[in-house]
């Protein structure tokens, strides 16, 4: 090896990343350099050498986070981005909900909670509205979610300014219809902040229980059997996903 | 996610994010989570880290992203972050990249790299030589292996590096060649030892 002007070029020319006057000086000076020949295709070997190092293939990058076929990152980004619009329509749910049927919905780390019933109490709910909704606190299932949903919209359905809706139309179109007369007036505003708040909670429910199926699976790989244990599983199960839900918050 | 985002550009679609558009973020994660993971992983060696690290900095991106007014690429500010969250990451475990023989890297993926059929004995000898590689990077100090991994494994000119690391660019061109020579003996030394232990015992001491 030469100057330390000669180490630069040497490097320069190793990446091709020499204008031509320094490339024409460098090459005359390795006709004449035996040892930064030598080097040069020491070098070259050691950066193919390097070529060899890949990454392990990795199966959980972020565009693979939804469970189901949602964008990636969407339901993410709206778990964080929205939080006080989220609160927003959480309360406004809350106003429109003890209205209509003294239902309290909660989402919060320990997962989804409906309770019904007059106050915030966890008392049993009365038996008229035991039917709907299940009667005390307790992770609701996608058809509970799904029945409190239609009864949400019979509910605001019949408010005087919006258009009365024939029963016989399927659900589908009913919502259509009432996301469309939402826009006019403040009652319907806030029905659909709450239908959205509905799509929300499922969307979220969702993920939640697919990444608990996921830890469910593999914990009950090492131990499935008695009621006990499977509570104790549970238990884990849900401190993990606290643990994840205060880590993607973060 | 429209059609026509295909084709754009990583600053077009940095912008179209800014006014909102999360498919336009998602396809930039798209874009560059290989890229990210792969930078991440072979700074730290360790891939459930680097995992860590890859998912941490999408979101740092996306919460940042209103603060990003073009003065770099998308890709280099994408990088710096990586690169931050790295370092953090070794500051906090106070501890040195580890090499770790990636265990997913299976024969058959680096088969599946190859154009034509290549004999087992070159897979064998390709899977070797990956884990030598990871271990004698792991060996390099922090700022020479931050150059070559820029360098090798990303293709940054020397400029690029410079502006990332914050140092002129001699001192870019300094470390890549030191780098590279302490690679180079180190390599030789591994291979020694692969080919005769006892021999290679004699040439260290």
């Amino acid at each position: 090896m030469c100057t330390e002007d000669t180490r630069e070029l040497l490097v320069g020319y190793l990446y091709d990343e020499l204008n031509d006057a320094d490339r024409r000086t460098f090459d005359a000076h390795l006709t004449a350099c035996a040892a930064c020949r030598d080097e040069l295709a020491a070098l070259r070997a050691t950066r193919d050498d390097l070529l060899a190092w890949a990454p392990p293939e990795c199966r959980d990058l972020p565009s693979t986070w939804a469970v189901e076929p949602v964008p990636a990152m969407h339901s993410r980004l709206r778990a964080w981005a929205p939080a006080f619009g989220l609160a927003a329509a959480a309360m406004l749910l809350l106003a429109v909900s003890a209205a209509v049927a003294n239902v309290e919905i909660r989402y919060g780390a320990d997962g989804l909670v409906v309770r019904t019933g007059r106050g915030a109490s966890a008392e049993p709910a009365a038996p008229q509205e035991a039917a709907a909704i299940p009667a005390r606190a307790s992770y609701v299932t996608a058809d509970d979610l799904a029945a409190f949903e239609a009864r949400l919209r019979d509910a605001l359905t019949p408010a005087p300014d919006i258009r009365p809706v024939a029963n016989t139309i399927d659900t589908d179109r009913l919502a259509n219809d009432v996301r469309r007369l939402i826009e006019e007036s403040e009652e319907r505003t806030r029905q659909e902040m709450a239908a959205r708040f509905i799509d929300f909670v499922r969307d979220a429910e969702g993920h939640r229980r697919a990444d608990m199926m996921r830890v469910q699976q593999a914990l009950g790989q090492i131990q499935r059997t008695s009621g006990a244990e499977a509570a104790q599983t549970r238990d884990i199960v849900n401190r993990l996903m606290l643990v994840s839900q205060g880590q993607s918050e973060r | 996610m429209p059609e026509n985002f295909a084709k754009k550009t990583d600053e077009e679609l940095v912008e179209l994010a800014q006014r909102g558009s999360e498919d336009a973020f998602n396809l930039l994660v798209v874009r560059w989570e290989r890229p990210i993971y792969a930078l991440a992983y072979r700074t730290l060696g360790r891939d459930d880290d680097a995992r860590d690290v890859c998912q941490e900095a999408f979101l740092r991106a996306y919460r940042a992203l209103r603060g990003f007014k073009g003065q770099a690429k998308f890709s280099s500010w994408l990088y710096r972050i990586t690169l931050n969250l790295c370092r953090d990451w070794m500051r906090k475990q106070r501890r040195t990249p580890v090499s770790q023989v990636p265990e997913g890297l299976e024969l058959s993926d680096l088969a599946g790299e190859e154009p034509d059929a290549v004999s087992v004995e070159d897979l064998v000898a390709r899977r070797e030589m990956s884990a030598a590689v990871a271990k004698v990077m792991a060996m390099l100090p922090e700022e020479q292996r931050t150059a070559i991994i820029l360098k090798e494994y990303h293709g940054l000119t020397f400029q690029e590096i410079a502006e990332m690391l914050g140092c002129p660019l001699s001192t870019v061109k300094t470390r890549l060649y030191q780098g590279l020579t302490v690679l180079r003996r180190n390599l030789q030394r591994q291979q020694l030892h692969a080919v005769a232990p006892s021999r290679a015992a004699a040439v260290e001491t």
